[in-house]
């Protein structure tokens, strides 16, 4: 019952950030220097009636605050806008290039969370010997370094040098195996994984050193606990202790910060789909940035804003379903 | 934590021995000392602010800012060195070198050339200038804007503070990158640089900065001191000013040390997408962008502007951590 009340109440919640959002982003684009229709023509001399006839087709002519409210208006009904450069509707645009880029985020995160689990909690369990000593090296390393230079990297040993696997673009699992010519199921789910691997580990290796460091510290707190020395006394099995007791309380931090983290993976992706060639959401925003295709922006801005802070709602949803103290902010 | 675990009697029961509470600057600066990590980052960062000092006397400020090259740097006189941005004579230009250690290569380009014929060591050398200055400027930037408005919200509450935290809120919901470029590239009317890049990524970094200083102002305002200076009459303005945020000023410092790496980090990739350091100025992340169509004929020049960035961010990542172990007791077992 709770929880539902919880979900809708964290979901409202949410809707004035993203018109705070909406509005920088307007602001953001219509009343910095570069106007709209200067960009649009790139440099291109035109004379006063070609730009007024631009400001007129774009309702450029009208009052800030009533642009926005025409934008806004469009952004309610599902129209995002108009890319003039591609001359497309932006929604349309989006809907094409989110695909490769939720995998490639979310593939991130399975790599990251499959690996740095395990790996804090043995980390934590063999406090100050070499394997902890090697894996707060391996999260240093991995807090330290650009994602997209492990990204070019992997690309010079395992696509380059080595041949082993592809450098660019993905194969995307919500295809045929035709469009790739693969023959079954199984080469097509060989080939996605082939290309997925150096991406997802280049993106995924910033968030598996955070979440390692975090697990580590999490799992040594937990251990140190009154209940799981209470259990200990009552001679609860050491395994038993790890799983049920210290283990659990210890993930709830990490699911907040998964949800925080994807922030960084979401920006992280325009890098990564930049080196890989991806055609995702973070390589349009750079294609519509060169181009100045300034309703692009603004659009995937939203979207990019909107994954955010849905990812954020979920992991706070997920968070007060498993920890019994969360009263779902019921404090009446 | 880990490395530096030698001091006698560290952890549960100093309370029991009458020991000085653990507070205070200097307190804090002999935990570093001791700490094998924090240490070793003041190392790391102490040789990359020399170099960056260097680069800023010896060759211009300009570079910084206008992305114009200065005529003369000296260190064109030191062996290894040569003019960090100006392109040799089409004529005697070597270009794409490999670094010294390889068959083909020569002393007199240790990490080689660039596709342009320019030394590779000196461009990295000088590289560092834009990437630390920017980092610490920017960083400096996000921890100004943050602790006015984190200050203001924790100090008044109320309504400030609805409206406060909901616009650090809306900013903190755009992913910085995504928000940084957005910025540099508007604000510019789409020419970006560097100068921008500073302004945008400290706005990017406000909202950060704004919850931890509201957080501990929130804690500190309880405090009876502040209780007192309001009775005797002290204005809010100063209240906040000499009393919360000295106070609450710890934890920020251990957080904007951790920051720089993150901006580096940040301005790196900005850099490498082309909308930060504009060529010819050196910089890693730019460096990083024109050697990434010569990845097949020319390995290194990928290489060295990575590991340059690594070890930077490397050294403010240990120097914070190391920072936080020494301000944290509760870890210590």
């Amino acid at each position: 019952m709770g929880l539902l009340r919880y979900t809708t109440y964290r979901l409202v919640q949410a809707i004035p950030v993203l018109i705070g959002v909406s509005i920088l982003t307007f602001a953001l684009a219509n009343l910095t220097p570069g106007d709209p229709v200067r960009l649009m023509l790139q440099g291109q001399e035109a004379d006063q009636e070609t730009i007024e006839r631009i400001e007129a087709q774009y309702g450029l002519d009208q009052p800030i605050h009533e642009r926005y409210l025409t934008y806004m208006g469009g952004l309610v009904q599902g129209d995002m806008g108009h890319s003039f450069h591609r001359n497309a509707s932006v929604a349309e645009l989006i809907t094409n290039r989110i695909g490769p880029t939720l995998l490639l985020v979310l593939s991130a995160y399975v790599f990251a969370l499959a690996t740095s689990i395990p790996l804090g909690i043995i980390a934590a369990k063999r406090r100050n010997d070499p394997f902890d000593h090697v894996s707060r090296i391996v999260a240093l390393f991995g807090v330290s370094t650009p994602s997209f230079w492990i990204g070019i990297m992997l690309i010079l040993i395992f696509a380059v040098q080595l041949g082993w696997l592809p450098s660019s673009d993905l194969v995307y699992p919500w295809w045929s195996p035709e469009t790739y010519g693969h023959d079954g199921y199984g080469e097509h789910f060989y080939q996605v994984i082939r290309h997925l691997l150096l991406p997802m580990i280049a993106l995924g290796t910033l968030q598996m050193a955070t979440l390692m460091r975090v697990e580590r510290t999490q799992m040594i707190e937990s251990l140190q606990g009154e209940y799981v020395k209470l259990a200990r006394a009552y001679g609860v099995p050491e395994r038993t202790i790890m799983r049920k007791h210290a283990f659990q309380v210890a993930q709830l931090p990490i699911i907040t910060i998964v949800g925080l983290n994807l922030s960084t993976a979401l920006g992280g992706s325009v890098l990564i789909e930049f080196v890989f060639d991806i055609n995702g959401l973070g390589r349009l925003f750079y294609e519509a940035i060169i181009q100045l295709d300034y309703q692009l922006i603004m659009g995937i801005t939203m979207i990019i804003a909107t994954m955010f802070v849905i990812g954020v709602v979920i992991t706070d949803i997920a968070y007060a379903y498993i920890d019994p103290r969360v009263t779902y902010g019921e404090s009446e | 934590m880990a490395v530096g675990e030698s001091q006698v009697g560290s952890g549960s029961e100093p309370a029991e021995k009458g020991v000085e509470p653990d507070t205070g600057w200097r307190n804090t600066v002999r935990k570093i000392k001791q700490d094998t990590t924090a240490r070793w980052g003041l190392y790391v960062i102490g040789f990359v602010l020399a170099i960056t000092t260097y680069t800023l006397v010896d060759g211009n400020l300009s570079r910084l800012t206008f992305g114009a090259m200065s005529d003369f740097t000296f260190a064109e006189a030191l062996p290894f060195f040569e003019h960090p941005e100006r392109l040799p004579a089409p004529g005697e230009a070597e270009t794409n070198q490999p670094p010294v250690f390889h068959a083909d290569g020569s002393l007199s380009h240790p990490l080689g050339t660039d596709p342009n014929g320019r030394d590779y060591f000196t461009r990295i050398v000088y590289g560092a200038q834009v990437s630390v200055t920017v980092g610490i400027a920017a960083t400096f930037l996000g921890l100004v804007g943050g602790t006015a408005v984190g200050a203001v919200a924790g100090y008044y509450g109320g309504w400030v503070d609805d409206a406060l935290m909901r616009a650090v809120e809306t900013v903190y919901a755009i992913p910085p990158l995504i928000l940084i470029i957005v910025f540099t590239v508007f604000v510019s009317g789409g020419s970006p640089d560097v100068r921008f890049a500073i302004v945008g990524v400290g706005l990017a970094f406000v909202p950060v900065f704004a919850r931890i200083i509201r957080s501990e102002v929130l804690s500190v305002r309880e405090m009876d001191y502040i209780e007192a200076a309001r009775a005797a009459g002290v204005k809010d303005r100063n209240i906040i000013l000499r009393h919360i945020i000295p106070n609450s000023f710890a934890p920020v410092m251990v957080y904007a040390t951790l920051q720089i790496g993150v901006t580096i980090l940040i301005v790196a990739g900005l850099s490498f997408l082309g909308f930060g350091a504009q060529p010819p100025t050196p910089d890693w992340g730019e460096m990083l962008n024109t050697s990434h169509g010569y990845m097949h004929s020319n390995v290194w020049l990928s290489i060295w502007p990575g590991l340059a960035i690594m070890i930077t961010i490397m050294g403010f990542n240990l120097f914070g951590d190391g920072l936080q172990d020494a301000l944290d007791p509760r870890l210590e077992d």
